[in-house]
Formats: structure tokens, C-alpha cells, sequence
């Protein structure tokens, strides 16, 4: 299996086998790139693009760091409900740029509880979107409108048509909009994609996922809200429930495995493997047609998203899809065909026969064309206003493929979808979870 | 004889079979039907933060029901409504119970459920879960629950009632006829009679609780989006505060229209919003509505924009160009691409390319030939998307251009699409010359053309060297394993010194895209070996094909496969490599030699111990030495002996100042004592000596690091594991040092924790020194405990600490550095050391990882080392 890091680089046997005598040390600390140090040179302020980050949570803090990498860009706005990350935030945000431009002070990073009042600051020309999914629909359309292009992590929404909401919103304003996919980006997924798209393993027949298990959690008995804290804000258009670091912020994410605010790893992190099936099959505008298989729920506490799952998903074009945690399949998408497979993970790419990894894909052939640097990818439509890596119909049609997957567990059974019309199909049961209201006074 | 039912029995089997199958499903049923009381019972008293197993059961409950026939399900789901609405008339049922029963009536809900429900508005605190258990049933009977209750209700329960009703009349699955006509009569009376605040409503009214209210009907009716509603929003008069939100109401509904056809109805719409004033977003959104309505005055508004100042309208209007589905329309908006600005321009051909306005591509290739010079990089970037076969001479022509333009020419050549692209570069490679051939040929390769491999093969002739070299790079791009034969005959038959070697990435790159590379390398090395199939290559009369001192064509070519198979490394390329190494040609064995000097494994160390006895032309020698030293180097410390013969051996072929430094230098990586002993001569002599002496403290260096200590071998213990831990905490006391790669595998990491290590020497021993040593790679989150301590003791439980050491933090990033920490003792006896270090916790403000935790890295801990050994 070749190792690739970073760029995509040409593997020879030689360095294959190099490159495999350090493989066991390949985890560790992390290491920072001398660019995110200011080693590169600087745009002048007018050039630059000026972020404006919301949640300022554990993948807030990362794609802070993915955007310090990238000179053309400068984070002038954080938002966070809780002053115990929007404080610190701030701090290192100026502190990176103060480095950055060899001063010794920098204050210019503006710092906002409510999302809305960072998007009305003129200086902000983009918003990144880091907060729990509960929160992704409302700061995504009021973005939009307000002629903000946005980076929104992924999964795109919490229901299925809050993420149609949002797409139509990213649309009818013509903003650019970049989902937190990176996979798009990475050198390995894009090539497993060409050889698919282009017939190198033959007619598709088959997709193999394997993603990250859930997690479960005891009660947790409600608590003082903390200082600094605007959990009303916080719950936002979600159901009113009292404070509970388990709810919130006690580990990074954990407000993912609840369904009031999340939909566990089956679209936190599916999301990503989900993704890349979908533009493999050239159904980016599609999903599923049947959904069905097993899972197993926390016996309690306050988590109640699914803990481990084995799922079947047929397409429209009759290829089945097994959607599994890792324990059953290997971390990773494998597409299956009548002469051959490939079968990508984020760090490696394998293929039978081999050959293929070497297929050169023709002009008139489908290609890939993206860059190698997901949120460089953003910073550049933003100036040209194409289409970034990751649009807004495949992040809500990936997004849509893990809610079906969420719903057809919820409801121990098979579930059939139209994916033109985003209903299922004579059945109301289902079709009851295909949105939700908004707590008052939050409306679309 | 087979045996067999009869026809009767198989019908009584089938109805057995049926029957206890129907039969498990209806017990299956009734089992999940039996306990649904005492949970019920449960749920009753539960409270949140207490134990919530009853809720997982009730949520297995649902899930299981979803096992069984529609029609029992349609029971189980009864019975389960009956339960729920039980809780929620009960007077003893805690508030979260209530609160659960109203989620799952949300889902199993049904008309029964809806009034009970509806009762729940009257109480605040269970309000709003009674419009999120109502919002998706799809019952007549809601809709009329809501519109009745917003009269009565608080202003927070009509904002949120107002959403459900507009959430009900707008989805695909619940919307009908009935439905919406009931919301927009409700909203319309609202807005059009001014139960609501308008325009003539006294100013204390505007609480922004009834500006709330009035835009969340606005929206409302945006979203119903039917001729209806867009009647009320044209005619609806809001304040000033409430004017924004009509606007984008009248685009969502227009929007809707459009999407269902209706452009007549949804332009006027689009219009008012578009007028000038408006918000630029919202504008924008309009125009780019109305250039999807196919409305007539579309182009006339894009052209306008273009011809603006507005940037941002600008581009809306560029932007607008891509939903443009009239070729005759984009036509007449790119046709004047010369006169508008240049920014304009600019993004006008960026919009035709997003397009894919094929019929556009003569149009740029106008601006190409025009005077705005600013223009000519994109429209030839266009022209790759645009273009067609007739382009080709004209990009071949500016890929053959230095510069930027030249690159995207070229790039624009390899994305050129449709038919005949391919004969067209072929046909045209054929007429031109020199540089334009050569982006021609380079377009080939870079267009994954391999019907143009023949071509490609053929240009490996041609007299101009910058064609076979851009030939070479086509080739490389687009070979196969199966290209191999053809390519040794291309090699052995080749007349051009540059050919011959560019042909070696090439060959090299075929056998690594075959999956099964082994007969190819039988394959080259049969080629390699048959030194007798072609004697007759001679010396070609071109210039550039100079081999030196007339040297044999087939040998130089054999030499190169010898090269080829140097890259491929493996037992077969070897076994000929081996025999290439004794071959008469002197090329041939150079490059046989070369091939050791980067082998990646140790194999081909006999065979270079046995040609080092024999060889002895001087390049060849050092080439062997080359070799010899790579052995070494893979070899390392792991076989003592055999690494100090591969020394020897080279040692002994050496004769130049050059091979001896390598030699020392090589060996200076070698941590042994004997290597003190085979360096010695070398600091005697003039010309060595300066390497050596350099050497020989390398080697003392590393061997006082790695000196016995008392501690060496002995079992340590941690009190918190450590995370970067690749061979665990032994480590610390194998007498060998961490380098600074703080992956080599002997440092132990402890990420946000305090390392805590004890050693037990075994025996008491009377102490001299303490040392022990961590690493600082800021970059890499690795930062120095704040404070070490040593302890020592007896018993193993009552330590006395000897020394402290305080470390500052760092105020930003700053180099990789060990830190030798030594502590003298007074001869203090004791058989348990303790090494206390204490983290940094978690990274410093100034930090890319601030507030995350930081490592702390240590290796090694010595007790007394002998330093004078």
C-alpha cells in the first residue's frame, strides 16, 4: 500500500521501502510547518481575505491553524457563546498575527458572543462555520444573506432540510461556500475517484465504508450554568434542556453523540467517506434508494446516538454500499468493481490490480481538478468565484446519505428514499424526521 | 430410492411453517407489547440526570416495532400513543417525563394525541415541545389547533406557532391546497388588516417581540411561495425596521415560483427587489432570478452592471452569465469584450469558461489577437476550455513562448477537447519546428494520448534535442509495462547519448506501473546480459550525441539498462547486477557499482567483498567504495564484525585524499570502540587528519553518552504510562541516547502528565551523579518540565530529594534543544532513584496548540556513568 503525505508525490519502490521503515513512528506530537510561524511572505492587507471565525470550540481551534498556514488570509473575528474559548481564541489569533508581522502586539481580532453580530461586521468578508451541527443552518443563511462567502464543517446540517435550506440560501445569494470535507483535498481520495468515475476497475458494483464508532457516556445531572456561558444561546434553535458539561463541552465533540444537537460519527465523521461514495458514483446530486441493516444504542445516558452499525445502501444505479463502523471494516472507502478495486484511506492508496495507481486518466476523460490544500481551495474561489472543491448539493447530499442511515436505525427498520423529490416513500413515520422546529424565537 | 413428500403433506408443511412463523411474529409482538406499562410506570417519576435506562428502553421499543408487519406496527405505535398521552394527562408525571412523551408522539403520534397535546400551549414550560411534537403530523386537525391558538398565545409561542404554521404549508409532503389557503388567510389578515403593526401603527407597537413576529410572518409567507402569497407580499406596507425582511420574503417566494414555472408571476417580485437602494445581496439574488426567468430585460441589466462601477454587481452580473441558457444571449454579451473594462472583460471569460460557452471560442480568440494585453493569459486559460482542433496551431504556437503565457498554453493544449484534437497536434507537430514542435510533442504526454505513443517514439529521433527531450518527458508520462520490449529496442538500437539516458526514468517508470514486475526485470536483465546481439552500434554524427572516446552505442546501452535496473531494486535485478559488476564493459560495470552505492538493503554485500579483491581500474574503485559504505551505513551497529570487514575492505581500496575523508566520515556514524582504533593512523597523516580529528570526536562524543552507568538495564517504573511510547519505558535505561528525532525510538513521551520514572539499581549503591536528559521541539508541542527533581531511597517509599532544577517557559518558538540535566551526589547510598519532572501542562498562549496539551520527552537516566572508561 503506498504512503503518501502531503502532496502527491511519486512513489518509487526505493522510496516505498524508506518510507516503510519509519511507518511505525508515523504518530506522535504534532508538527507545525514553518509557514504557520510567518515564514512566508505576506500579502499586503488590502489582498488579504478577512476571516471571521464562529465556534471557537476543538475544530475551531484546528482550522484556526489550517488558516494561519495561508497568507493570503486573516482570521479579524472570533464568535463564541463561551468566554472560556472566545477569550483564548482572540489571545492566540493576535498573538499569531503579532508574530507573524514581527511586532510585538497585534489587537486586531474583534470578539462577538452572538454569531449574527460577527456576520454584520463589515470588516469580516467570510465566515468559518466550527460550531455544533444544531447550529449550522441559522449562522450558514444569515451568512449568505448577508454576502458572506462561508466555510461550514461537516455534516453540512442536523436535519435534511435544514441542509436544502442552506443550500438555497448559498445559491440564491451566489456565495461561495466551502464544506469542511477535506477529503476532497487530500492527493489519495480524487485519484481513487478518477480510476472509478473513468472505468478502471470496470462496472462499479460495490462500496465498502469503514468510519469511527460512537461513544457513550452515563447521566449527568444538571448543573450551574458556568460564567461566562450564554447556554440559552448555546441551545439556540434546539430544545430546551438544562446545563450539563456532558451536553456541551466537557470533551471535545461530545455534543455530537446526542440527536438534539449532532448525529453521532455516522455523519460526523461518515460524512467524509459518504462524500467521497457519492462523487465516486457521480451521484452528487442524488442518494440512496433503500436504506436498511443493524445497530446498537447506549443503554443509556445522555448520548443516544448509535455505538456501532452495519448498514446496507442500494443507489439508483444498483451499486449496494456496506456502511459500517471500523470494527467490521477497515477505516477507509473501498469501491469494488467487475475488474478491480481501490481502496482509499486518508494517508494510503491500494488498488487490484495494481496497475491502475498508474492509469493515466486522458483530457477527454473525467478529472478531478482541485487543489491540494482544502482551505487554500476556499481562500482561491473566493477571489475567482468558482465552485470550491466540496459544493453546497454535495455537502447536503452526503449529509442527507448519513441522516437515512440515522433514520432507518432510529426506526429499526428499512427505509426507501426518493432522492429527487427528498422524501421516503409511503412512509409517513419516516418522513416525520425529516425536519424539525425551531425553538422559539429561531426561524429559517 | 428418493424420498419424497406427497402434494398433501407439502401443503400441511407450508401451513405449519406459515402458521409458526405468524405465530413468532404475533409473540414477538405481544413480548414487545407486554412491558410497555411498567415503563410507562417509570418514565412517570424520571428526571433528568437520573438513571435513563427507561428512555433507551422506550427509544429499543420503537426500533423494535419497526421489526414487525406494517398492521402490527400500526398497533404497537397505539398502544405506545396511548402510553405516552397517559403521561402527559397524569398529575403526578415529572416535567422531563412529559417532556419525552411529547418527542416520541412527535414520531408515533397520532389524531387522538393532537388535542391532548394542544393542551400543553396554557403551560409555559412545556410549550415549545408541544409544537415540536405537532410539527409533522399530518393531520387537518393540527393545522386548525395552531391558527386557533396564535390569537391567545405569548408573543415567544406565536413566533414559534407562526414557523410551524409556515413549516406545514410549505413541505413537499404535508402542503395541500386546504393547508396553505388556511395559513395565508391567517398571515395575510395578520399583515394586510393590521392586526399586526404596519406603517400607520403608533411607534410604541414596534417591541421588537412585534417586529419578531411581523418578519416571521413575512418569512412565512415567502415560504408558502405560491401567487397567493406573492399578491399579499406585493401589496404588504411594513415599517422601516421590517422592510428587509419583506424583501427577502418576496425573493424566497419568487424563487419558489420560479422553480415551479411561474415567471410571469414571480418577475414582478424580483423587480421590486432588484430596484435600486435595496441591499446589494438582495439585488443581486433578483437579478440573478430574473436572468433565470429568461426575463427580457436580463442581458440588458447584465450589460449594464458591466459597464458599472459596482464590483460586486459586477460580478453578480458575470456570475449571471453562467445561468445564461441562451448561447445567442452570451454571444451578444462576450462579443463586446474588447470595449468593456478590463475587470469586466476579465470576468466575463471566466464566466464563459464556468459556461462551457463552446460557441463563445472565437470571440476569445479575438481578445487574444486584440491589443488588451492584461486579457491574453486568461483568454488563452478560456481557450483550453473553449477551444476545439482549430486551436491548435495558435496555442502551439504561445506554448512555445517562455514565460507564464507559454505555461498556460501548454496546459491549455493538454485540457483542449473534442474531435480530432488529437490528429490536429499530430498534424501540426508534423509542420512546425523547434519549440513549437516541442510543446506539441509535451502536449502529447500531457494529453494521456497513448494512440500518440508511435509519434512520440519517432520524435526520439529528431535532430533538435529540446523535441527528444520533451518526447522523453511524453513518453514517461504515458508507458506501460507493456511498453518495455519497445523501449529496449528503442534503447539498444538508439544513436543519441541523451536519449539513452532519458530512456532510464522511462523504462523505470514501466516496470513500476506493471503488476507484475518480475518478467521485466527477467526481461532487461536478459537484455543487459547478451552482450553478442548487437555489435554494430556506432557513434551517431549528431553533435549532441557525442559518446566519449568512441565509445560502443551497445554497450553505453547496456550500461543504461544496468542503470534501470539499479532503480529496481530486488533478488532478480541484483543476481544480474552482480554479473554486470565482472562485465567486460566498462560502462556496464560503472553502472553495476553505481547501483550498490544507493542499494537499499544489505544483500549485495558478499558480492562487493568478493569484487573488492579484484578490482582495479581507480573509478571503479571508488565506486566500490561508494558501495562498501553503504553496506556499512545500512548495516549500522547491528553486526559488529561484518561492518568493521566492509571498512577494512574499503579501507583497502582506498588511495585518494577523497575516498580515505568519505571513509572517515562514513565511519564517524559508527559508535564503537574499535572505530577509535581504525582512526588513529588517520590523524597522523596531513591530509587526513583534519577529517579524522572531527571524526574521532563524533565517536568519543557518542561513546561518553553511551558509557555503562550504574543504572544500565535496570528495571524502571512510571507512574503515568507514557503516550509516545514506542518500545516502552526499558528505554530509559538501554545506554542508549535519544537522538534528536524524538521518534527514534528511544525517547518515552508524556502528553499534559508529569513524568514520574524510579529506577531500582537492584543492590544499594553509593551515588556519585545523577543524569537525565529531555528534549525541547516547541514545534512539535514539545516543551521542558517546568521543574526536575531527584530522589533517592532505600525502601523504595521514603525518598530524600538530592537536586532541583527549574526550567523557564519559553516565549516563543525556539530551537530543538537536549537538556543534559546533572546532578553531583555526595555519596549518598541508596538502591532506588526517583526522576520527577514536571510538565508544562498544557502549550503557552502564544502557541498554535494553546491550551492543548504539551509533551515532555526524556531518555535517558543514568546513575554514576563512568566517564572516565
Amino acid at each position: 500500500m503506498q504512503k503518501i503525505t502531503g502532496k502527491m508525490q511519486k512513489i518509487t519502490r526505493r522510496s516505498f521501502l524508506k518510507k516503510s521503515m519509519t511507518a511505525a513512528a508515523a504518530c506522535g506530537p504534532f508538527v507545525v510547518a514553518p509557514s504557520a510561524l510567518g515564514l512566508g511572505a505576506t500579502p499586503a492587507p488590502s489582498n488579504r481575505i478577512n476571516l471571521g471565525l464562529i465556534g471557537a470550540g476543538e475544530m475551531g481551534n484546528h482550522l484556526l491553524n489550517q488558516y494561519f498556514e495561508l497568507p493570503d488570509a486573516q482570521v479579524v473575528a472570533v464568535c463564541d457563546v463561551f468566554e472560556k474559548q472566545r477569550m483564548p481564541a482572540k489571545k492566540r489569533i493576535e498573538h499569531f498575527y503579532a508574530q507573524r508581522a514581527g511586532q510585538g502586539r497585534y489587537s486586531g481580532c474583534a470578539d462577538y458572543n452572538d454569531f449574527r453580530d460577527l456576520i454584520a461586521d463589515p470588516n469580516v468578508d467570510a465566515v468559518i462555520v466550527a460550531t455544533p451541527e444544531h447550529w449550522h443552518a441559522l449562522p450558514a443563511i444569515e451568512a449568505a444573506r448577508a454576502g458572506k462567502d462561508m466555510h461550514i464543517e461537516k455534516p453540512l446540517a442536523l436535519t435534511i432540510e435544514e441542509g436544502r435550506m442552506i443550500a438555497e440560501a448559498v445559491k440564491r445569494y451566489g456565495r461561495v461556500f466551502q464544506h469542511g470535507t477535506q477529503q476532497r483535498c487530500n492527493p489519495v481520495f480524487p485519484r481513487a475517484v478518477e480510476l472509478v468515475r473513468n472505468g478502471r476497475i470496470g462496472k462499479l458494483h460495490t462500496i465498502e465504508i469503514g468510519t469511527y464508532p460512537g461513544a457513550k457516556t452515563g447521566d449527568h445531572a444538571p448543573e450551574a450554568i458556568p460564567e461566562g456561558f450564554d447556554y440559552d444561546l448555546w441551545l439556540g434553535p434546539a430544545p430546551w434542556a438544562p446545563y450539563t458539561p456532558a451536553r456541551c463541552h466537557s470533551k471535545p465533540r461530545d455534543w455530537s453523540y446526542n440527536f438534539d444537537y449532532g448525529g453521532g460519527e455516522i455523519t460526523s465523521w461518515g460524512v467524509h467517506h459518504m462524500d467521497v461514495a457519492l462523487w465516486g458514483m457521480g451521484l452528487e446530486h442524488s442518494g440512496p434508494v433503500e436504506i436498511s441493516g443493524t445497530g446498537v444504542f447506549p443503554t443509556k445516558g445522555i448520548w443516544n446516538t448509535v455505538l456501532s452499525w452495519d448498514m446496507e445502501l442500494i443507489f439508483e444505479n444498483g451499486v449496494k454500499m456496506r456502511y459500517t463502523d471500523n470494527k467490521k471494516l477497515p477505516q477507509g472507502i473501498k469501491f469494488i468493481g467487475t475488474e478491480g478495486w481501490v481502496f482509499a484511506t486518508r494517508t494510503s492508496i491500494d488498488a487490484h490490480p495494481r496497475s491502475l495507481l498508474s492509469t493515466i486518466i486522458k483530457p477527454d476523460e473525467f478529472h478531478v481538478r482541485t487543489d491540494h490544500n482544502h482551505y487554500a481551495n476556499f481562500l482561491k474561489c473566493i477571489r475567482t468565484r468558482a465552485e470550491t472543491a466540496s459544493s453546497v448539493d454535495a455537502a447536503h447530499r452526503s449529509t442527507t446519505g448519513c441522516h437515512l442511515v440515522n433514520i432507518a436505525l432510529r426506526l429499526g427498520r428499512k427505509v426507501r428514499w426518493n432522492p429527487k423529490r427528498e422524501c421516503f416513500i409511503d412512509d409517513p413515520e419516516a418522513n416525520r424526521m425529516l425536519s424539525r422546529p425551531m425553538r422559539s424565537p429561531w426561524r429559517f | 430410492m428418493p424420498h419424497s413428500f406427497n402434494p398433501v403433506k407439502r401443503f400441511l408443511l407450508a401451513v405449519i411453517c406459515l402458521a409458526v412463523i405468524l405465530g413468532a411474529e404475533s409473540a414477538f409482538a405481544r413480548s414487545i407489547d407486554s412491558d410497555i406499562d411498567d415503563l410507562i410506570k417509570a418514565l412517570e417519576t424520571y428526571t433528568l440526570g437520573k438513571d435513563s435506562t427507561v428512555l433507551a428502553m422506550i427509544d429499543e421499543k420503537i426500533r423494535e416495532a419497526g421489526a414487525v408487519d406494517p398492521e402490527q406496527r400500526k398497533a404497537l405505535h397505539a398502544r405506545l400513543e396511548e402510553a405516552f398521552l397517559q403521561v402527559l394527562q397524569s398529575e403526578n408525571a415529572t416535567r422531563d417525563a412529559k417532556e419525552f412523551a411529547c418527542r416520541k408522539l412527535r414520531n408515533v403520534g397520532g389524531l387522538r394525541a393532537v388535542p391532548v397535546i394542544g393542551s400543553l400551549f396554557k403551560d409555559e414550560a412545556l410549550a415549545e415541545i408541544a409544537c415540536y411534537a405537532l410539527q409533522p403530523m399530518p393531520y387537518a386537525e393540527v393545522d386548525t389547533l395552531l391558527i386557533r391558538s396564535v390569537a391567545g398565545a405569548s408573543p415567544s409561542l406565536r413566533i414559534a406557532l407562526c414557523n410551524i404554521i409556515a413549516q406545514r404549508a410549505t413541505d413537499p409532503l404535508l402542503a395541500n391546497g386546504e393547508r396553505r389557503a388556511q395559513a395565508l388567510k391567517l398571515l395575510s389578515g395578520e399583515i394586510l388588516n393590521g392586526n399586526l403593526l404596519n406603517g400607520d401603527q403608533p411607534k410604541e407597537k414596534s417591541s421588537q417581540e412585534n417586529i419578531d413576529l411581523v418578519d416571521t410572518m413575512l418569512a412565512a409567507l415567502g415560504r408558502i411561495g405560491n401567487p397567493a402569497a406573492a399578491a399579499v407580499l406585493l401589496d404588504a406596507k411594513v415599517i422601516a425596521e421590517s422592510a428587509d425582511a419583506r424583501l427577502e420574503a418576496c425573493i424566497v417566494c419568487a424563487d419558489q415560483l420560479r422553480r415551479a414555472g411561474l415567471f410571469f408571476e414571480a418577475a414582478p417580485l424580483y423587480r421590486i427587489v432588484y430596484a435600486e437602494g435595496n441591499p446589494v445581496m438582495l439585488r443581486i439574488a433578483a437579478l440573478n432570478g430574473l436572468v433565470q426567468c429568461k426575463d427580457d430585460d436580463s442581458v440588458r441589466l447584465i450589460t449594464m452592471l458591466l459597464y458599472g462601477d459596482d464590483l460586486k454587481m459586477k460580478r453578480a452580473a458575470a456570475q449571471c452569465m453562467t445561468v445564461l441558457q441562451d448561447p445567442e444571449a452570451i454571444t451578444t454579451l462576450a462579443q463586446d469584450l474588447s470595449l468593456m473594462p478590463e475587470d469586466s472583460a476579465f470576468l466575463v471569460l471566466t464566466a464563459l469558461c464556468e459556461a462551457g460557452a463552446t460557441h463563445a471560442a472565437p470571440i476569445v480568440e479575438q481578445v487574444l489577437k486584440g491589443p488588451k494585453h492584461k486579457l491574453h493569459t486568461t483568454a488563452i486559460h478560456a481557450l483550453g476550455a473553449l477551444g476545439s482542433a482549430t486551436h491548435v496551431p495558435l496555442l502551439a504556437k504561445i506554448a512555445a513562448e517562455k514565460g507564464v503565457k507559454g505555461k498556460v498554453a501548454a496546459s491549455s493544449l493538454a485540457r483542449l477537447r473534442g474531435p480530432g484534437v488529437n490528429d490536429a497536434i499530430l498534424e501540426q507537430a508534423t509542420r512546425s519546428e523547434g519549440e513549437v514542435r516541442a510543446a506539441l510533442i509535451r502536449s502529447m504526454g500531457a494529453r494521456g494520448a497513448r494512440e500518440l505513443l508511435p509519434s512520440i517514439t519517432g520524435a526520439l529521433d529528431d535532430p533538435e534535442y529540446m523535441v527528444r527531450e520533451q518526447a522523453l518527458t511524453a513518453l514517461e508520462k504515458l508507458v506501460s509495462g507493456d511498453d518495455l520490449p519497445m523501449l529496449i529496442d528503442l534503447m539498444m538500437n538508439g544513436n543519441k547519448l541523451d536519449v539513452l539516458d532519458g530512456l532510464i526514468p522511462v523504462m523505470t517508470e514501466a516496470c513500476l506501473r506493471a503488476d507484475e514486475p518480475d518478467p521485466l526485470i527477467k526481461l532487461l536483465s536478459r537484455a543487459l546480459l547478451e552482450r553478442d546481439a548487437k555489435k554494430d552500434g556506432t557513434a551517431s554524427d549528431d553533435k549532441t550525441a557525442f559518446a566519449p572516446n568512441g565509445a560502443d552505442f551497445h554497450e553505453l546501452a547496456r550500461g543504461s539498462l544496468a542503470r534501470v535496473l539499479g532503480n529496481l531494486p530486488c533478488p532478480l535485478s541484483l543476481k544480474a547486477l552482480c554479473k554486470a559488476a565482472e562485465d567486460e564493459a566498462s560502462s556496464v560495470r560503472v553502472a553495476a557499482m553505481i547501483a550498490f552505492g544507493n542499494w537499499p538493503d544489505v544483500a549485495p554485500t558478499p558480492a562487493l567483498l568478493k569484487l573488492a579483491e579484484r578490482v582495479a581500474i581507480p573509478e571503479e574503485k571508488t565506486l566500490l567504495i561508494k558501495g562498501l559504505l553503504n553496506m556499512a551505513g545500512l548495516l549500522n551497529d547491528r553486526a559488529d564484525e561484518e561492518t568493521k570487514q566492509l571498512y577494512k575492505a574499503a579501507e583497502a581500496l582506498a588511495f585518494t585524499p577523497e575516498d580515505k575523508a568519505s571513509i572517515i566520515r562514513s565511519i564517524s556514524n559508527v559508535h564503537q570502540f574499535w572505530v577509535l582504533d581504525f582512526l588513529a593512523p588517520y590523524e597522523q597523516v596531513d591530509k587526513t587528519r583534519n577529517d579524522a580529528i572531527e571524526a574521532l570526536a563524533r565517536v568519543k562524543a557518542a561513546l561518553s553518552l553511551t558509557v555503562p552507568h550504574d543504572a544500565s538495564g535496570c528495571p524502571v517504573t512510571l507512574a503515568y504510562k507514557a503516550v509516545f511510547n514506542p518500545e516502552g519505558p526499558k528505554v530509559l535505561t538501554d545506554n542508549k541516547y535519544g537522538s534528536d528525532n524524538f521518534r527514534d525510538g528511544n525517547w518515552q513521551g508524556f502528553k499534559g502528565k508529569d513524568c514520574l520514572a524510579t529506577v531500582d539499581l537492584g543492590r544499594n549503591v553509593e551515588m556519585r551523579s545523577i543524569r537525565a536528559r529531555f528534549m525541547k521541539e516547541t514545534r512539535s508541542w514539545i516543551f521542558l518540565p517546568v521543574l526536575v527533581e531527584f530522589s533517592v531511597s532505600t525502601d523504595n517509599e521514603n525518598f530524600t530529594m538530592v537536586a532541583s532544577f527549574d526550567r523557564p517557559v519559553p516565549a516563543g518558538m525556539e530551537d530543538q534543544l537536549i537538556d543534559d540535566i546533572h546532578a553531583s551526589i555526595n555519596g549518598q547510598e541508596a538502591r532506588y532513584v526517583r526522576v520527577f519532572a514536571k510538565s508544562l501542562g498544557t502549550c503557552p498562549d502564544w502557541h498554535p496548540g494553546a491550551g492543548r496539551q504539551c509533551w515532555t520527552f526524556i531518555d535517558e537516566i543514568q546513575v554514576n556513568p563512568h566517564l572516565d572508561q
